[in-house]
């Protein structure tokens, strides 16, 4: 007999509504938010894996972000198209690669100092994009096309279409959505949330974690790679603002919206920054006094995020996994 | 000569300009309960701490049977078979007790880095965890999330961890503390069982407790050690009668 | 010529390195003693800015504004500690860096609605605005001189104060082990909204200092948060001669870095970062946890 508890109920109806979206509402403007949302909820998970899960917070998350889309504009140099095939694992392998140089520096720090260091970082990716002449300074790059997902010379699925585009961002949504809820299940992923809590005591366990750290480090920079290399396709455009600490900073409010260390909690919080994006600007052109006050409220009232009433609501009880640090 | 397990020689670590541990060269055989006792700060954490490998010594050697271990880091320490329990409870706290244990057996069954198999599914894991957990007594308290029990229950759960790494040296620090005494009686029970296979170092203040478990005590104070012997031996000597005992018996005609 | 040119840059280097030594010490503090990462530390540099500017244009006199300008940014600071940081100090860094973000957020909007998006230049006294000979062909603006001037009378002030006070003891004794205030039993309350109070009146008397040379923008409190923060990376967390150090450093990188380097200025000053960091993972002078 298979019971099919209310969580995964939830979730299954949720991935449902989200493959027949498309067909239920015909409109542009809301696939193509949809769309952000879903590229904006990957970053988001990959940054909660890190600090949700392996306990490092990290500022400097953006850098990666920025580091995916300009490969991606890199691998566009030449000609006019490029090759998915080949532009996506170029993208993955310089976020990792970058991943572990600066983590490798970074987590030999913990605490404020490791908050300085990364955003430190993520600010030196920004200036490097805004005054190399390479990457054309604060205009940015344009990219004319999409990637191609090529078989053979045939275009297996073309990108300009926008349905085809969400799809294509679903698909690595679920992906990566799976890919982590599945790595926190392994040995792997029971030492990081380990040290999440209690570095020390997993160390006298006979963990070496800094290695643990690094590697979680680096994963979640590549999918924020991922991530960057989703945008840069989706919107067709690359600045530095991508790598930004603006933006490292409102993933992190997305991550405090949504709940931490929950993964679907920060997709949640990716959507409420897209709307609140959306709908603040009709009330006042100086929306983001609104925002700031409401980041505020949320902080000093609903310590643990918005989720907690979500949750609250939805599953009849607290998150059940009581990776909390205070009862 | 081969039943010596550790060795430390001429140990030495300030803070700053508190000697915290000075000159301390000890030898420990192996199977045997060797007890560190001494009034407070004396250095006994300290000491615990240099050779589990969380701090280094400025000065002096250790030796864990043929290996130098002086500068190696707590990880490494562990996976050579030195188990190390706190002061202060250390168990991570939002697991559940069998979390807990699996994760600390999960160290030594699973030598590499595991990404795409559920923890859930080995077995093996999951019968270490619990026989670990049964030494202790908590099988029951096993889906329990550590930082709802007791501050008694949790001890024994770190304990538990300890053991779920199999190690042959195991260094703990005040186990008995915050035990009630039911609970402390099933500890020193368990600590007289496991000192027939295993070598413990132990820091305690329950005197009771201490003589019921060692065979060896050593007396520390302000860092340095005051007299090595068995239990005997420190029981009838005046130096530590003076300096140490005599804080916790009184004697009136003295 | 040639070394009149590295002189006038010496100059700017360290007349650069005065101003983040002042906005990074008052970071320092706040990180050290109270445990907090403060991101909003630059907004207090553009206020000060900002409020030097308008009491200029009210009063007519720079030097007045500025006078007037340094007890209201205490007052800022003060209110800003009690009304939301008071509440953060248990709490992890995720909610201090949100609550700091958020306070940028209303900084720069405020900033916005109050004075708009264009840059404003401050105009100084007449006996300031001047430059000062240096050789025949060469002259240096006197208005720099005067800002490490300031600065050198500032940082001695702070020396003595930490060094010689009650306060200052009880700071130094805060920086290198935070749990010994609160064994003294000092009261937290009190001493914690003091130095962050200090720390605001720091950075804001820098954006005073700073405005007639770099004039007044939107935005221009984040570029030197950044900047302090790597000073401060370098310089180690809570050490005030790590701060000068540090800030020293990064004013001279900076200033050779742009003149030597253009393509590369503000990567050097990170790249300096990475080296300090491969060498020392806890900065020059902080302690390693």
């Amino acid at each position: 007999m298979v019971i099919i508890n209310r969580k995964s109920f939830f979730f299954s109806i949720i991935f449902l509504l989200l493959i027949l979206f498309p067909w239920i509402i015909e409109d542009s403007f809301y696939l193509e938010q949809l769309t952000r949302i879903l590229i904006l909820g990957i970053f988001a998970m990959s940054l909660d894996f890190l600090v949700g899960y392996t306990g490092i917070v990290s500022l400097g998350h953006a850098a990666f972000y920025g580091v995916g889309a300009y490969t991606l504009a890199y691998s566009f140099q030449s000609t006019d198209a490029t090759n998915f095939w080949y532009a996506l694992p170029l993208s993955l392998t310089a976020s990792a690669l970058i991943a572990t140089i600066i983590g490798w520096l970074s987590i030999r720090t913990s605490g404020i100092y490791l908050l300085m260091i990364t955003l430190a970082f993520g600010q030196m990716f920004y200036f490097f994009y805004l005054e190399s002449s390479y990457f054309n300074g604060s205009d940015g790059i344009f990219l004319l096309n999409k990637p191609e997902i090529l078989f053979g010379s045939y275009n297996l699925f073309d990108l300009e279409n926008e349905v085809n585009l969400y799809f294509f961002v679903l698909g690595w949504f679920i992906i990566v959505f799976l890919l982590l809820k599945t790595i926190l299940k392994t040995p792997f992923g029971q030492v990081i949330q380990g040290i999440c809590v209690n570095e020390s005591r997993v160390r006298a366990l006979g963990y070496p974690t800094p290695r643990y750290k690094l590697i979680s480090f680096v994963i979640a920079g590549t999918l924020a790679g991922l991530a960057g290399f989703l945008e840069a396709t989706h919107t067709g455009f690359v600045t530095p603002s991508y790598s930004h600490w603006h933006q490292s900073g409102i993933l992190l409010v997305i991550l405090m919206l949504g709940g931490v260390r929950t993964l679907y909690g920060p997709v949640l919080g990716a959507a409420t920054i897209v709307l609140l994006e959306d709908l603040l600007p009709e009330i006042t052109d100086h929306w983001k006094l609104l925002l700031g006050i409401l980041i505020i409220l949320i902080v000093l009232f609903l310590p643990n995020g918005t989720t907690d009433l979500f949750s609250r609501i939805l599953f009849r009880g607290p998150i059940q996994k009581a990776n909390k640090d205070h009862e | 000569m081969n039943d010596i397990i550790l060795r430390t020689e001429h140990l030495t670590k300030h803070f700053g300009a508190l000697m915290a541990v000075q000159d301390v060269s000890l030898t420990l055989k192996k199977n045997l309960a060797h007890a560190i006792i001494g009034p407070n700060g004396a250095g006994k954490t300290t000491l615990l701490n240099l050779l589990s490998g969380e701090l280094y010594p400025d000065q002096g050697t250790i030796r864990y049977k043929d290996q130098e271990i002086t500068k190696l880091s707590p990880d490494q320490i562990s996976r050579l078979g030195i188990g190390r329990s706190y002061q202060k409870t250390n168990i991570i706290s939002s697991f559940t007790c069998f979390e807990n244990c699996r994760l600390a057996a999960q160290s030594r069954l699973i030598t590499f880095m595991d990404f795409f198999r559920p923890v859930k599914r080995l077995k093996a894991l999951s019968q270490h965890a619990e026989k670990a957990l049964e030494l202790v007594n908590l099988s029951h308290q096993a889906a329990t999330v550590a930082q709802t029990m007791s501050y008694g229950e949790q001890r024994q759960l770190e304990l538990a961890m300890i053991l779920a790494t199999e190690p042959e040296l195991l260094l703990l620090d005040e186990p008995l503390a915050g035990m009630g005494s039911q609970e402390s009686g099933q500890i020193i029970e368990l600590l007289q069982t496991l000192a027939k296979k295993h070598t413990l170092i132990l820091v305690e203040h329950d005197m009771d407790a201490v003589f019921s478990i060692a065979q060896q005590l050593t007396v520390m104070v302000n860092g340095e050690i005051l007299e090595t012997g068995n239990v005997e031996q420190i029981r009838h000597s005046t130096a530590v009668q003076e300096a140490y005992l005599g804080h916790y018996e009184p004697q009136p005609h003295h | 010529m040639d070394t009149t040119f590295y002189l006038i840059q010496l100059l700017n280097g360290i007349q650069y390195g005065f101003l983040l030594f002042l906005v990074a010490a008052g970071l320092t503090l706040v990180f050290g003693i109270m445990g907090i990462i403060n991101l909003a530390h630059g907004s207090f540099y553009m206020i000060g800015a900002y409020l030097a500017f308008w009491l200029t244009q009210v009063t007519g006199n720079f030097l007045i504004a500025i006078v007037l300008a340094t007890p209201i940014t205490v007052g800022i600071g003060y209110l800003v500690e009690r009304i939301t940081f008071s509440h953060l100090y248990l709490r992890g860094h995720l909610h201090q860096v949100l609550l700091t973000y958020a306070l940028i957020l209303i900084f720069d909007e405020l900033q916005l609605i109050l004075w708009g998006n264009d840059f404003h230049g401050i105009n100084i006294p007449e006996f300031l605005s001047g430059s000062i000979q240096l050789t025949a062909v060469q002259v240096y603006p006197t208005y720099r001189l005067f800002i490490s001037f300031i600065c050198i009378v500032l940082a001695i002030m702070m020396y003595v104060m930490i060094q010689k006070t009650k306060l200052g003891m009880i700071i130094r004794a805060g920086a290198s082990n935070r749990e010994m205030v609160q064994i003294l039993g000092i009261d937290i309350q009190r001493l914690f909204a003091i130095i962050f109070s200090l720390g605001v009146a720091l950075a804001a008397f820098a954006g005073m200092l700073a405005a007639p040379i770099t004039s007044v923008y939107p935005g221009m409190g984040e570029n030197i948060l950044i900047i302090s923060f790597v000073v401060v990376v370098i310089g180690g967390v809570g050490s005030i001669k790590g701060a000068f150090v540090g800030a020293m450093l990064v004013g001279l990188v900076d200033i050779y870095g742009k003149t030597l380097f253009p393509e590369l200025a503000s990567v050097l000053v990170y790249g300096l970062m990475v080296l300090i960091l491969l060498w020392r993972p806890q900065g020059l002078f902080g302690t390693a946890s």
